[in-house]
């Protein structure tokens, strides 16, 4: 279980030094297996969000504790899923997925079967020895979330992963991102500005103010899993999409 | 196939026009003492392959390479150091960028008061001037590895060690490579400079002997050679380049 607890966070600005707050005094937790999913308004602070569980940032105010433990630094517990991939573009395709594993796997035949094992869930075979700037965006992002799911991580925290593929691409890969879920069943904390894609594939969505993030609601997701694609199209659906919309757009405006 | 052939043309083509408006300069001037023509060159440079051209060659590549060697190994360390680690930077920064400025050349009175005639002030020179150009662009390369992927590596696991072996050398290859092209570049100009007053065989010295001389077509020919190799030297390297750096898109 991943509890977010009263948490603040600012940023100093680059102009005059001043603090900007980027998340203020917000809680909520994730149970352990749910796909959680973080709507909010552009440049609310999402980000920061996904940062401050993996452990990358610290806090000013509150705690990340995640199954009672503080979350201090990085560990490969909870790997991350950055929205423009984040693939050593000197590794290829199988050498990125390896190398988390190194670290796990001191052997290297049991090491590769492992690699093989993952290049075969994400139909990555073909693309092993490619190295990144070979293949498409779509490719990318699952090599990356082989990469991120090959650690076996309790936690996979994803940052808009999908925002920089077309809507094509992105529809695919949400689905895909159903299937593994379900299969894999780790908890997911899933960051995007995209209300379609959090109500889809989310079990709940919290959702937050303009920035400093705030708490606005949480929602539960009403359309049970597993989702099945057409549900985009449905009436329910599409009216569920407008109510959050609407809360988001109280925001903006 | 057609495509070398092609690439050949390209090269070859500008080349040939360049001895053309050399020799017709060579004939309006008329001096074959200022400006011999490009056939006396060429029948000089058939005889200089039998008389020690090859020689004098071989003596300036390997004091180029042994200079290189040095001036690689050390930039590229100091550099990764400096990236690495602020209070290394901090201490030692300044009085490079001190050093940096003076031209190897005004080195050669003291490379030669402290080593003697022959490699060594070759091998000193050298290295001053293939040093710095590999020590700033590895502290460059390294201070500039995105953060990200520092992040995504301790996500995944990775240690300080890690860090240093798989993200930041590597992130850092195609930036150290620019140093080391220029280094080389550099290296050879010095070799030749030092090879003028602080040597008694080499390309430089070569081309001194025959000023003496008054031998223009010989001093035209080690001109030649030294174009030729300098252009070899850097095609060596954008060849290592490429097979270290495969995956680098931008060469």
């Amino acid at each position: 279980m991943v509890i977010f607890e009263n948490i603040s966070k600012s940023f100093k600005s680059k102009n005059d030094n001043t603090l900007i707050g980027v998340v203020d005094n917000l809680s909520f937790e994730v149970e352990k297996g749910e796909f959680f999913c973080i709507v909010g308004p552009s440049g609310c602070g999402k980000s920061t969000i996904i940062n401050l569980i993996a452990g990358f940032l610290k806090p000013e105010n509150g705690r990340v504790l995640i199954d009672d433990c503080l979350v201090t630094k990085p560990s490969p517990k909870r790997t991350v899923v950055f929205q423009d991939y984040i693939l050593f573009p000197w590794k290829t395709v199988a050498q990125n997925i390896e190398f988390g594993l190194k670290f796990k796997i001191p052997e290297k035949i049991q090491r590769k079967e492992r690699v093989d094992f993952f290049l075969e869930k994400f139909r990555l075979e073909k693309f092993a020895n490619y190295y990144p700037f070979e293949i498409s965006g779509g490719m990318k992002q699952k090599a990356a979330l082989a990469r991120a799911s090959a650690v076996e991580p309790k936690i996979i925290l994803m940052d808009e992963p999908l925002a920089s593929l077309d809507q094509q691409t992105r529809d695919l890969l949400q689905e895909e991102l159903i299937k593994f879920k379900n299969e894999f069943s780790q908890t997911i904390i899933f960051v995007t500005h995209n209300i379609e894609e959090a109500l889809f594939l989310g079990d709940r969505i919290l959702v937050l103010t303009q920035r400093p993030a705030k708490f606005k609601t949480i929602i539960n997701n009403p359309f049970p899993n597993p989702r099945n694609p057409d549900i985009r199209n449905k009436t329910d659906f599409i009216n569920m999409k407008h109510k959050i919309w609407h809360l988001l757009r109280e925001e903006i405006i | 196939m057609g495509k070398i052939i092609r690439q050949f043309l390209y090269f070859i083509i500008p080349i040939f026009l360049f001895i053309i408006v050399w020799w017709v300069i060579s004939k309006i001037f008329h001096n074959a003492q200022l400006l011999p023509d490009p056939i006396i060159v060429g029948k000089t440079f058939i005889t200089s392959l039998k008389n020690g051209l090859f020689n004098d060659a071989i003596a300036s590549i390997q004091r180029v390479l042994f200079g290189f060697l040095i001036a690689s190994v050390l930039g590229v360390f100091l550099g990764l150091l400096c990236g690495i680690n602020k209070w290394v930077s901090r201490l030692i920064s300044p009085i490079l960028e001190l050093l940096r400025p003076i031209p190897p050349i005004a080195w050669i009175p003291l490379a030669i008061l402290w080593f003697g005639i022959g490699n060594n002030p070759a091998y000193f020179l050298v290295f001053l001037g293939a040093f710095f150009p590999i020590f700033s662009n590895t502290y460059l390369g390294v201070s500039s590895v995105e953060e990200t992927y520092k992040r995504a590596a301790y996500s995944l696991g990775a240690t300080k060690k890690e860090i240093i072996t798989d993200i930041i050398l590597p992130a850092s290859m195609p930036q150290i490579f620019t140093g080391l092209k220029i280094g080389l570049g550099v290296g050879w100009m010095v070799v030749i400079a030092a090879e003028l007053v602080g040597a008694q065989s080499g390309l430089g010295y070569m081309i001194q002997l025959n000023r003496f001389l008054l031998n223009s077509p010989e001093i035209i020919t080690g001109m030649i050679t030294i174009g030729v190799i300098g252009f070899l030297l850097n095609l060596l390297i954008t060849k290592i380049e490429k097979m270290t750096t495969p995956w680098n898109q931008k060469i």
